[in-house]
């Protein structure tokens, strides 16, 4: 097997890491005007797409565009949309045409898949309310029953012939089970997009998972971690590896539910919000623990790691900034909570809608709830590249050795 | 109802009710913008996840709060400066959009331009005019049943009994404020402190007086923890003694739990129809619609319990309980 990343050019390299820092770059404030457009529901402030009120989306007046603030928001984050997808372009040839690394040319391609996908949910955002909300072949119960029914057909039509009414009952039974399944499946697809702010929410996610691709690309293409700085041998470096990858995930789930708390929809029953509102909260809680054990395990087993350090680091630094933001939101959306009033300070304060205050802690709160997701990615990616189990070095793990071969060591050293 | 008041999304007004339909239709509908910078759907943009698409208060976020966002179809406006039997003018509706309510999760739209302010106040009569056509006709269902009318006749009875009866309430109190609006007279000054305590002792007493009883609710320090801790505003009466079978039938009228009433602790200083001594002094004399926070001041046809000298005592000794002025 070649050794991939020696067999990269060191200028391409180096490219692909110059391209995927602009791209970080770019898609960061890309977040933040997203945020405003939602905070400002300017969102359907140009109701057409791709076009803009008609135009050319690349040539709609710039005097147009810059004297109504809502106009300027939207078509703003488009426009930075499409840079973005350039940059993406480029760093997809770069990876694609001068990485020797497969995994690069995956994440090339995933990266490249994904700003498609986000335009096209941006622009459907727009302009899908208008499909959706039409009598589509939607309807829960015929697709149910549709799916149900096909599934049903094709897998009894595949039982061969001449089999016993037994084991015929059995196959019948086991398609009647998964025919449900997939038509339960079908049906909750359907459900979700039925809600007129799905592709809200999806888009409101999708935007986060791609900023995280962009550090991951950041990092991999990084001088270090192609060069031959050997891993940290520790035998908490599963644990570290883990609680690391845990972090992002469990940092990716808490802003699925923020998005669900941004966007929830006006006729949505009460209680949706309320629960929306804990589930975030008691996420909020288990990161803040997750942060403090990575924290406490990277200080201790792997003080010669700086890189790794600084990432864990700083993303306790960030989620603490992030929580800060969260309360200020909240006060800033819907005032001090009654039992804080009752109990604590008796605070005067009136909500004011769309106040600088109100739009800077709700965006704000959005854009570093990205950047967290993305410092715990990368965090988690090199934990992978920087640490290693002792006994993965000696190569006496029971599982062999061709697991041994997986590590990061091995990879780079053969 | 349809045929009156149209849907969220396309509304639409009988004849005669006042109303500016052009007014409600910016309001209404989902949100969208224009080239121009103008903007469609400001209720749901801005209300109706608080108050819902039909004005009920029962949004997406209504439990959240305490108090819950203001069901507008009961027709009731807490802050007015209307007395107690009248409705509130267009000015005390916008006036609380630009003020919010503090201590609540009303923010202001100070920041919203005046016509789109104009917009959302005409559409919040309409949900009031339309919500309360809706229980004029629920109660007509009660009270005739079998007998109820039928055919032309019915919408013809709805229009004049319901429908235009409410618009011609809304009005009258516009054509007519010198009737309806509440005068504040000027504040006594207190040309020294002994004026002022002695004016503060007034109040006082006032305020422990057996007629008055506002230390029922308030509490003898006016700390909010009276005896009759267990109020409720006319939101929530019909919900007492409700079993939650009859909660869950009765959905769409009552979608939220049972919430009490606070009575307001004076000592914070903070009041959600405002702190000035003019709104102390209002909301004294008119009273706090939809809440057993009764009218004290003179009413039409009605001494009242306080003079309008009583009354500033008592906003004295209130907000000197917070060490106001």
């Amino acid at each position: 097997m070649p050794n991939r990343s020696n067999s990269t050019s060191p200028i391409a390299i180096r490219a692909a890491h110059y391209a995927a820092w602009l791209l970080a770059c770019a898609t960061f404030p890309l977040i933040w005007m997203g945020g405003l457009v939602t905070t400002y529901s300017a969102g359907m402030a140009v109701p057409d797409w791709p076009r803009t009120h008609g135009d050319n989306m690349f040539l709609y007046p710039l005097g147009s565009w810059l004297t109504v603030w809502d106009v300027f928001l939207e078509h703003g984050h488009r426009l930075l949309g499409s840079l973005v997808g350039l940059v993406t372009i480029a760093l997809a040839a770069l990876l694609w045409f001068r990485d020797k690394r497969p995994a690069m040319w995956w994440l090339a391609g995933v990266a490249l898949v994904g700003v498609c996908l986000q335009g096209v949910l941006g622009g459907l955002r727009v302009v899908g309310s208008k499909i959706f909300e039409t009598e589509i072949f939607w309807t829960p119960a015929p697709v149910f029953l549709s799916v149900a029914a096909a599934l049903l057909v094709l897998t009894v039509q595949a039982v061969p012939a001449g089999q016993s009414g037994r084991r015929q009952l059995r196959v019948w039974l086991r398609a009647a089970v998964v025919s449900v399944l997939f038509g339960a499946l079908a049906w909750f697809g359907i459900a979700a997009v039925e809600d007129r702010l799905f592709l809200a929410k999806v888009h409101g996610c999708t935007a986060p998972m791609f900023f995280a691709l962009a550090a991951s690309a950041v990092a991999a293409t990084s001088s270090r971690w192609v060069g031959d700085s050997p891993p940290t041998e520790t035998p908490r470096a599963r644990r570290i590896q883990c609680l690391t990858s845990l972090g992002a995930a469990a940092i990716y789930v808490q802003i699925v539910l923020g998005a669900n708390l941004r966007h929830v929809a006006p006729d949505a029953a009460p209680w949706w919000f309320t629960l929306w509102v804990w589930l975030h909260v008691i996420v909020a809680c288990g990161i803040v623990l997750l942060i403090v054990w990575q924290y406490l395990a990277a200080r201790r087993h792997a003080g010669d790691q700086p890189v790794l350090q600084r990432r864990i680091s700083l993303m306790a630094g960030l989620f603490s900034l992030q929580l800060a933001l969260g309360i200020t939101t909240w006060i800033t959306n819907y005032g001090w909570p009654l039992w804080f009033t009752q109990n604590f300070v008796a605070v005067e304060y009136t909500v004011v809608a769309e106040s600088f205050w109100q739009v800077l802690s709700t965006t704000a709160h959005v854009g570093v709830g990205s950047l967290c997701l993305a410092t715990a990615t990368s965090a988690a990616l090199w934990s992978k590249r920087l640490l290693i189990p002792p006994s993965k070095v000696l190569g006496v793990e029971k599982d062999g050795a061709k697991k041994a071969q997986a590590t990061p060591r091995k990879r780079h050293r053969k | 109802m349809e045929e009156f008041f149209g849907t969220p999304d396309e509304p639409r007004l009988p004849d005669g009710t006042g109303l500016n339909l052009k007014l409600i239709e910016t309001a209404a509908g989902p949100v969208a913008g224009n080239a121009d910078g103008t903007e469609q759907g400001l209720f749901r943009q801005h209300c109706a996840a608080c108050h819902g698409i039909t004005g009920d208060g029962a949004g997406a976020m209504a439990t959240t709060f305490d108090p819950y966002p203001r069901d507008f179809r009961r027709g009731t406006f807490k802050y007015t400066t209307t007395r107690a039997d009248a409705k509130p003018l267009r000015s005390d509706l916008r006036r609380t959009l630009l003020r919010g309510i503090p201590g609540t999760g009303m923010p202001s739209f100070a920041e919203l331009p005046p016509e789109q302010l104009d917009a959302l106040v005409e559409y919040v009569i309409y949900l009031s005019l339309r919500g309360e056509t809706e229980q004029y006709l629920v109660q007509l269902v009660v009270d005739e049943g079998e007998y109820l009318p039928l055919g032309v006749d019915a919408k013809e009875m709805v229009l004049e009994d319901a429908v235009l009866w409410v618009a011609e309430q809304w009005a009258v109190v516009e054509q007519n404020p010198q009737e309806y609006v509440v005068p504040v007279p000027p504040r006594p000054v207190c040309g020294s402190d002994a004026e002022r305590a002695a004016s503060i002792a007034r109040g006082k007493e006032l305020y422990a007086s057996k007629d008055a009883q506002c230390a029922q609710c308030h509490g003898p320090t006016g700390a909010g923890d009276g005896e009759d801790e267990r109020i409720y505003d006319d939101w929530n009466k019909p919900k007492k003694g409700v079993t939650p079978e009859q909660t869950a039938k009765l959905a769409r009228l009552y979608t939220l739990p049972l919430q009490r009433l606070r009575a307001r602790d004076f000592r914070d200083g903070a009041f959600h129809g405002g702190s000035s001594p003019e709104d102390l002094y209002r909301r004294i004399h008119i009273g706090i619609k939809g809440t057993p926070m009764p009218a004290a001041g003179p009413q039409p046809g009605a001494k009242g319990v306080f003079t309008p000298e009583d009354i500033w005592d008592v906003v004295n000794y209130i907000l000197s309980l917070s060490g106001e002025k």
